[in-house]
């Protein structure tokens, strides 16, 4: 692997063995010696989001089998295949992300009903102040889990897991404005669900 | 800007990120003189922070699955680039062994009355070491060219004709993927 072909990192160098990836190495370069069987490579590029996939897979099934399963199907998908990632697309942690869906796909509902929220989001200000913390979180996963699949992915991508709209258009292949707008929304279905669950919540005790 | 046309920037001035500030000073502009749009805006407030702490508080992944993964690894094909220092360390301790083996077994020079043909071979051809490794065929291989007594060479079993002997004479040494010398021969 020398010449034109060869791995460099940003500098310029070129990564011959084990002892040259740091974390400047370019991820897609990475990618190559991880496939090659470069244990080191594979540690860093794991390492760095294997916590960030599973918490997705979590987040989108609440279901810890099915999100051990995800991140084990996803990095093995990423040794095995040999020629989808392509930084001219996008980040590597986007393509990872993207394999984690569309294997929690084959695990999770991503079509349940919910009724759309009114114009007005409940304006009860209460509603997440009454309860303790513990409890508060606990709601807000469930009703997380109980949204329709594509505005879970959006609410879990951009809130739970913190990526940029960019990042989250490129895992969900769809527009910003996209992204933006089904992240709002699901917000909103979120507040009223919330909302109804506090009911139930109030009239059972 | 009306009520109508806060609500998406309320949102986003909730999750503190992707708006500019310019904009979010207009918004708590708005929220100050308008109580339903602050009571959204406080709700929604309080939905980011609790997000912020469900990130941060959920688990990471468990252990087993990062040793599962180290196991499907494919075995390394790459082949390990010796650095220049390995190469004369490896050519100077063939040296040194060659030396010892020259002297304690002596043998007789080359018979030059032998055929052409096998000298020529014997002239091209490397020669394994004894105790070395095989070179597998797939394996790529550095040669380096070191200079050694004659008789070293003799000993380890390449022909070298009578009038070398006693002279420095210089052999290509092949080295492994792994930086030990592999097998000898008289340069061209």
């Amino acid at each position: 692997m020398t010449g034109s072909n060869a791995i460099r990192d940003r500098s310029g160098m070129e990564i011959v063995g084990k002892a040259f990836i740091t974390p400047e190495t370019l991820e897609g370069d990475l990618l190559k010696l991880a496939r090659e069987g470069q244990q080191e490579a594979f540690a860093q590029l794991y390492r760095e989001r294997s916590d960030a996939v599973y918490r997705f897979a979590l987040h989108m099934s609440g279901n810890p089998a099915v999100a051990e399963e995800v991140l084990q199907e996803t990095f093995l998908a990423l040794i095995r295949d040999s020629a989808g990632y392509d930084s001219k697309r996008g980040t590597l942690t986007s393509y990872i992300f993207g394999i984690a869906r569309n294997r929690v796909r084959k695990y999770v509902a991503m079509d349940r009903e919910f009724s759309e929220p009114d114009q007005e989001t409940p304006g009860d200000t209460d509603l997440l102040a009454s309860l303790t913390r513990r409890e508060t979180i606990e709601m807000v996963r469930q009703a997380v889990l109980n949204l329709p699949g594509v505005y879970r992915e959006a609410v879990v991508l951009c809130e739970l897991q913190e990526l940029s709209y960019e990042d989250a258009s490129e895992v969900l292949g769809c527009p910003i404005g996209t992204v933006r707008s089904r992240l709002h929304r699901g917000r909103a279905m979120l507040l009223v669900k919330l909302k109804a669950m506090k009911k139930s919540k109030v009239a059972a005790v | 800007m009306n009520c109508e046309m806060m609500r998406e920037q309320l949102v986003e001035t909730a999750r503190g990120r992707e708006l500019s500030s310019d904009l979010r000073a207009i918004v708590f502009g708005h929220a100050a003189r308008c109580p339903a749009c602050a009571e959204q805006l406080e709700l929604q407030q309080r939905l980011s922070a609790v997000f912020s702490e469900i990130a941060l508080r959920s688990e990471g992944a468990p252990k087993r699955v990062e040793d599962f993964l180290f196991g499907k690894l494919p075995v390394p094909i790459r082949k390990k680039r010796v650095a220049t220092w390995e190469w004369a360390g490896a050519a100077a301790a063939v040296a040194v062994l060659a030396v010892g083996f020259a002297w304690t077994h002596r043998p007789a020079a080359v018979d030059m009355a032998a055929p052409a043909i096998e000298r020529a071979q014997a002239a091209s051809d490397f020669v394994p070491l004894p105790f070395a490794e095989e070179t597998s065929a797939e394996e790529q291989t550095d040669v380096v060219r070191v200079s050694m007594p004659g008789e070293s060479l003799l000993a380890m079993g390449i022909p070298v004709s009578s009038d070398l002997l006693g002279e420095q004479v210089q052999a290509d040494v092949e080295i492994g993927m792994d930086g030990t010398a592999r097998a000898i021969r008289l340069a061209n």
